[in-house]
């Protein structure tokens, strides 16, 4: 093969030879192979990306985000990097990295998840659950409140708040806001849904933990 | 170089016309505009996702209904074995559809279009029905024009003696897979040719109640059925008897002339009272949203093949964009006619959440009433048991725990 490859690069017209080595290696690139690495970012089977994103919404509905956030960033923000083909699925796991580190992460972590949801929300933007979690996510930011009341009132009126955290949330803001009445009615939803009424609460957040950003897949190098 | 020309001499010119006046007619079958358009709507509704015989394109495996469900009982379908054997403890419906191959020869046109609009139960051995679909007077009447471009011009059977068609329909077992309401019972015996017994288990759950030949069959077609099934629609699963033409006319005088008593409509079972212990989205999604509504009403990111006619559309539905998989999905409503969402618990005008009415609305379609504004869930299938409603109906009133 070596001895092959010697013989037609010195008949072959060197830009030519670089056009054939280019297009070889766009056809690995491009090659659909589940079961391959492509160079070092390995394909997410789809049953593998499902089971992933049950597991993490599991986690996250038990009120368990760092769990979550784990078994999210061990995949997603791995040094060898993920490829998903599809779609769907892809933007699901974003959603839910994105949701983990608003709840488990750190200051940078939040101020990555609304970057990330609010992008999500632009291309989906009649996804309730999508403007539920970036309101959720504004909430943790004192120059986001406002911004989440206009996401959340609107929903509540059309009883489109998909979850117990969504009235979670709109009863500290509207606690915050002054609007006691408001805030009680949201906490008593709350409660009414919430697998744990602990988390039905509308005191101020704490402070984030001080923790390192978790590895943001976008940061990683491009390998392809 | 000039060009040359050929002239035609006159006699040639009378033959020829002679010739093409005394030849016989052969008459050129131009489709009428109705069936091309019941053609495409055919293809719009997705007929063929569960019917053979449509004489439309193949729709990919994820799609055909009856055949997923045909190749997990066979044990074929690819998935997990354990998750298989759940699944075929489940199955109960769309395991056999009948197929329109020749409906042109048998049916009639009208009756199609009617049981478009307003589909009932004309088959008892099958758990599912024909879905309401979203369709007009004038689709129903193309796509019946479609099916049956031009009824059999024959003449209906001579009279024959109903006494003895009944004797015989006994005596040939027709009871052993057909019901006839209306009239006394059918002998259920095996007389007859015998049938294999996976052939037997399809012929019982295709075989239509005979109270409505009357109505669906062209009377020149239905001679030539009870003698030679088969050779008016090659997969049918009808045994052939070898009966006589008198036989035959006799059966027909039976099963197209005996009165009928009316049919009782289904009675709506009783609301059961709202539960007091607590109802979670679990128990719920287990008893019913996963069991039931998920086919329909799934996420593409998780299906194998898209969401399902009830949330990316299909069956010639738009997309409504609702979803059973998770709690947040039924809690994100369904897409209206302007694209915005809707809450499912929002209120009909009779103060019922809307989720709850169209499990209630199917409980009237079945009992023939259809309600304006509101589609009965599940769709095609058999209504829900007073107990998984009254799940449902309390879950909502409880607040919705998760």
């Amino acid at each position: 093969m070596r001895e092959l490859l010697i013989w037609v690069r010195g008949r072959v017209h060197p830009a030519l030879s670089q056009a054939a080595g280019s297009i070889a290696l766009i056809a690995v690139w491009t090659t659909s192979s589940p079961g391959l690495a492509c160079l070092n970012g390995v394909e997410l089977h789809r049953k593998q990306a499902v089971q992933l994103a049950n597991a993490a919404e599991k986690a996250l509905a038990d009120g368990d985000a760092k769990q979550a956030l784990s078994m999210l960033a061990d995949k997603m923000a791995s040094p060898e990097g993920y490829e998903l083909s599809h779609q769907g699925l892809r933007a699901r796991l974003e959603q839910l990295f994105a949701v983990a580190r608003f709840r488990a992460g750190g200051q940078a972590d939040i101020d990555d998840a609304i970057t990330v949801l609010r992008q999500q929300t632009k291309d989906s933007p009649k996804n309730p659950w999508l403007k539920v979690r970036l309101a959720e996510a504004l909430s943790h930011n004192a120059k986001g409140t406002k911004e989440a009341v206009k996401i959340l009132e609107p929903l509540a009126k059309e009883d489109l708040i998909v979850d117990a955290e969504g009235f979670a949330t709109l009863a500290r803001l509207r606690r915050q806001a002054g609007n006691a009445e408001g805030a009680t009615a949201a906490l008593e939803r709350c409660k009414a849904m919430a697998k744990q009424p602990s988390l039905c609460s509308d005191a101020p957040l704490p402070p984030p933990p001080t923790a390192p950003r978790t590895k943001d897949p976008s940061a990683l190098p491009d390998w392809r | 170089m000039p060009r040359s020309r050929t002239i035609t001499p006159p006699w040639a010119t009378l033959f020829g016309m002679g010739v093409a006046l005394l030849l016989p007619q052969t008459p050129v079958r131009a489709q009428s505009p109705d069936a091309a358009a019941g053609r495409h709507l055919m293809a719009q509704f997705q007929c063929n996702r569960c019917h053979e015989g449509t004489g439309l394109p193949a729709v990919p495996q994820e799609q055909h209904c009856v055949h997923c469900h045909t190749e997990i009982l066979q044990g074929t379908f690819a998935v997990a074995p354990e998750t298989l054997k759940t699944w075929q403890s489940h199955l109960v419906s769309l395991n056999a559809v009948p197929s329109l191959t020749a409906a042109a020869s048998r049916l009639r046109r009208q009756w199609i279009a009617s049981f478009l609009l307003h589909p009932h139960d004309l088959r008892p051995g099958l758990p599912a029905l024909m879905p309401r679909l979203d369709i007009t007077p004038r689709q129903a009447q193309q796509i019946a024009a479609a099916l049956v471009p031009r009824e059999a011009q024959g003449t209906p059977p001579a009279a024959g003696d109903p006494a003895s068609g009944r004797l015989l329909l006994d005596s040939l077992g027709c009871g052993a897979c057909h019901q006839f309401t209306g009239v006394p019972p059918l002998r259920n015996t095996t007389a007859g040719p015998p049938i294999p017994p996976n052939q037997l288990r399809t012929a019982m759950a295709l075989a239509p109640d005979l109270r409505y030949t009357r109505e669906r069959f062209q009377p020149a077609a239905l001679i030539p059925w009870l003698r030679t099934p088969s050779q008016v629609k090659p997969d049918t699963q009808m045994p052939q008897h070898p009966i006589s033409e008198s036989q035959a006319q006799d059966l027909a005088a039976y099963i197209l002339t005996t009165p009928l008593s009316a049919q009782p409509a289904p009675v709506p079972p009783a609301r059961l009272p709202i539960l007091s212990r607590r109802v979670s989205f679990d128990e719920v999604n287990e008893r019913v949203f996963r069991r039931t509504c998920w086919h329909c009403h799934s996420t593409a990111a998780y299906a194998k093949g898209d969401g399902g006619p009830g949330n990316t559309g299909g069956f010639g539905f738009k997309g409504r964009g609702f979803s059973v998989t998770t709690y947040a999905d039924v809690a994100s409503g369904v897409l209206d006619n302007q694209g915005n969402r809707r809450s499912v618990f929002a209120k009909v005008p009779d103060g019922t959440p809307r989720l709850l009415a169209v499990l209630l609305t199917r409980h009237k379609e079945l009992a023939g009433e259809q309600t304006p504004g509101l589609r009965g869930m599940p769709l095609g299938l058999p209504a829900l048991s007073a107990e998984q409603i009254q799940l449902v109906e309390s879950w909502i009133a409880q607040g919705r725990p998760q």
